[in-house]
């Protein structure tokens, strides 16, 4: 008897996490998704050096640039803006020289491409992004600071992640045990059958009892 | 009286056509396509549906993986199976005079067979990493089976009369010996099904090979026949495959009626 | 003192048995390496532990989920089918007479003993002429009827007491008072093994949808566990746990009548 009421209880919470997260998988991960701030690539005028048989001049010369913080390791964020939602490719560039903030992209993007600046989550290849229209307080640019500060911000993430769907599941659980104590009289055929399991109650059925 | 007879018949022609929905399926999805099948294994393709009698049979039974294959299966069947009985049968006798709570290990025997093999799976890639030999599947197959065959034993053994040892150990039967001249005879025709059990599970292991190697080609040694019908199938080549289903259940048919006419020999 | 060994033995077997299960629920709370190609798991036992394979198969993938329901579906739908197919069928081999009922029920046991490389051949071509394959009916109607319920509940009906139904035949003729009155409560126990028995063999299923199927939406969460299956070690592992869990809670159920019920499998 004590294993069926165990597996009752197990059964329960089983079908009740299942329930949540299929139904609201999708809205619990709208919660995790990574709101980004984005900047477009612009064309800029850069000091450039012109080597003539005279010597060297100091000049200007339009490059496209993006803003430093959008390149890490030699890679950016890309934006990709699709009527589904957006998301980011990650994608190599070959970086110049730098002024002033923002960075010479000799290969790699074009004007006018998008490049995430910040992030409040780590983002990887395809990742599914919110962009936000101005940087607020809570995006912290995720190219900031040493390699260890990024991993310790990676895990922070995640365990923000996950926080957020253990507390969606509480709430979930907790709606689920609220239900059974209001419902206990309704769901008690269902839950404490004669036999005493829940599944006893369908083979009931078979079996032709009384 | 005679109104009782007219309702007997009555009932008893209602019984039979109780089993008239389970026979109408399996003749809907198991003979009537079988039928197909041998038509199949006996015309050269689904094209041209020329007659080519045992031809192909001879190219399934020529192909050196059908043969790597059919060897690989009988290896599994002559030294997997034996194991598999005389393991369930240790098993169940150290647990014939268990009591209370320790009787509650034998659940630990039969919830592999209820456990899905993949998910277990990755434990079983990670522990057999490196293995090169064919230990990995036998281990999966006794692993799967052996909760079945110890319910199967158990449950002779509870059938056994005390009279009985009481009277052989009073003739001065002890230890070993008792086991020798009274269980063992007594629980013979069990041993055999169990053995015939173990037999036609060896050509159900297919499910556990392929999920350990995760692919249609495992090293030669697990080859076993099931990989030769799956990868036809995968390949839709009706005529081998047919040819193949065909020899395959001869085969099996063959097993059961050796098997079953043995055990009814030694139940009496 | 050999009672001693024997327990010894018994518990090291038992943990033996069990430690596959119980490692993967560990390593699926544990950190995965990400490499694409290799499907092993880092060690035999898990070091570091965290959330990721939940939070990515629950929450990022979860369309996997409807996988899920369909297992759930498939599994409830055939087991129950069977059932109630396979219980007038024992019936019937066990009341009626009929010249070639030893030979039906043979060819029943063989049928039993084929393993599925055979069968799925048939099936495939029934299936393909009755054009049903790529739908969910090509999974559960070949299952509905696979005969090995027929069998365990006819050989159990077979060693049944038969005074009580004799008695009950002299009161009525009725099939439908003495099927539910009489034979019924009696089957319980093998009833209930028959349920747990399909059930796990249905939920287990693999070949037959990667066969009959080609609509990813159709396909039961086993078929995505395997390595083909595009899912990450990490998800991998947390989906067998959730795989595990409806198994583990019906043999916590019915562990006592799957063993009374499996106990009549003989000939």
């Amino acid at each position: 008897m004590k294993t069926k009421k165990a597996a009752d209880i197990i059964l329960y919470v089983f079908l009740t996490f299942m329930l949540v997260f299929t139904f609201f998988g999708k809205d619990l991960y709208r919660l995790t998704i990574p709101k980004v701030v984005a900047e477009s690539a612009k064309r800029k005028s850069f000091p450039a050096e012109v080597e003539t048989p005279e010597g060297i001049f100091q000049t200007k010369k339009v490059v496209i640039a993006v803003p430093e913080e959008a390149i890490s390791d030699g890679f950016v964020y890309a934006l990709n803006e699709s009527e589904q939602g957006a998301y980011v490719t990650y994608e190599e560039v070959e970086t110049g020289k730098t002024d002033d903030g923002w960075v010479e992209i000799l290969k790699g993007i074009g004007a006018r491409k998008k490049v995430i600046v910040g992030s409040d989550r780590v983002l990887y290849d395809g990742r599914e992004v919110i962009v936000l229209t101005e940087q607020t307080e809570q995006i912290r640019l995720y190219t900031e600071g040493t390699a260890e500060e990024k991993e310790a911000f990676a895990k922070k993430c995640k365990k923000h992640n996950i926080q957020t769907v253990l507390i969606a599941m509480l709430f979930a659980v907790a709606g689920a045990v609220t239900a059974r104590l209001l419902l206990r009289k309704r769901l008690r055929i269902l839950f404490a059958p004669p036999d005493g399991s829940a599944v006893s109650i369908a083979l009931l059925l078979f079996s032709g009892r009384d | 009286m005679e109104e009782r007879g007219v309702l007997l018949k009555k009932y008893l022609l209602k019984c039979k056509l109780l089993l008239f929905p389970s026979l109408f399926g399996i003749a809907l999805f198991y003979v009537i396509p079988y039928i197909r099948v041998i038509y199949y294994s006996f015309i050269e393709n689904q094209f041209s549906r020329r007659f080519v009698w045992f031809d192909n049979y001879k190219t399934v039974l020529g192909n050196s993986y059908f043969r790597l294959a059919l060897k690989n299966s009988l290896f599994l069947i002559v030294f997997a199976v034996p194991v598999l009985v005389t393991g369930a049968f240790v098993l169940s006798l150290l647990l014939l005079k268990m009591k209370g709570r320790w009787r509650m290990l034998r659940i630990a025997f039969i919830f592999p067979m209820l456990v899905p093999t993949a998910s277990v799976v990755l434990v079983w890639r990670t522990l057999f990493s490196g293995n090169e030999s064919v230990f990995p599947v036998y281990f999966l197959f006794w692993y799967k089976n052996i909760g079945l065959l110890v319910i199967l034993i158990s449950a002779a053994f509870s059938t056994l009369d005390n009279a009985v040892f009481e009277a052989a150990r009073l003739d001065g039967a002890k230890g070993l010996m008792l086991h020798r001249k009274i269980t063992l005879p007594l629980i013979f025709p069990t041993l055999l099904f169990t053995v015939l059990i173990g037999v036609v599970y060896s050509f159900k292991v297919f499910r556990e090979s392929y999920l350990f190697y995760g692919g249609s080609y495992p090293p030669d040694h697990s080859y076993t026949l099931q990989y030769y019908m799956n990868n036809h199938f995968m390949k839709l080549n009706y005529q081998y495959l047919a040819s193949g289903a065909v020899l395959t259940s001869l085969i099996l048919y063959v097993i059961v009626v050796v098997g079953v006419k043995l055990q009814k020999k030694y139940s009496v | 003192m050999g009672n001693f060994f024997r327990k010894a033995g018994l518990l090291l077997c038992a943990v033996l048995f069990l430690l596959p299960v119980v490692l993967t629920v560990l390593h699926s709370f544990a950190v995965q390496k990400v490499e694409p190609d290799l499907f092993y798991l880092e060690s035999l036992f898990p070091k570091k532990f965290d959330l990721t394979g939940y939070y990515d198969l629950l929450v990022e993938d979860s369309q996997v989920l409807w996988n899920f329901w369909n297992s759930v579906l498939y599994a409830l739908v055939i087991t129950v089918l069977n059932i109630l197919v396979s219980v007038p069928a024992a019936y019937s081999f066990s009341q009626a007479k009929f010249r070639w009922k030893e030979a039906l029920f043979f060819f029943y046991i063989v049928l039993m003993m084929m393993p599925l490389q055979v069968t799925l051949l048939p099936n495939y071509i029934g299936l393909r002429d009755m054009k049903l394959l790529d739908t969910p009916y090509s999974i559960i109607l070949p299952a509905v009827f696979a005969p090995f319920s027929a069998f365990l509940l006819t050989q159990y009906m077979n060693g049944l007491e038969k005074s009580c139904l004799e008695a009950a035949l002299l009161e009525t003729k009725s099939v439908t008072t003495i099927l539910t009155r009489i034979v019924l409560p009696q089957l319980r126990p093998c009833i209930l093994a028959v349920f747990i028995f399909e059930f796990a063999e249905q939920w287990n299923m693999v070949e037959q949808p990667n066969i009959y199927l080609k609509a990813e939406k159709w396909k039961p969460l086993s078929s995505f566990l395997s390595m083909d299956g595009g899912l990450t070690v990490s998800e991998v592992l947390a989906g067998s746990v959730i795989f595990m869990i409806p198994i583990v809670v019906l043999y916590l159920y019915f562990h006592d009548s799957l063993e009374v019920g499996l106990e009549s499998m003989k000939l």
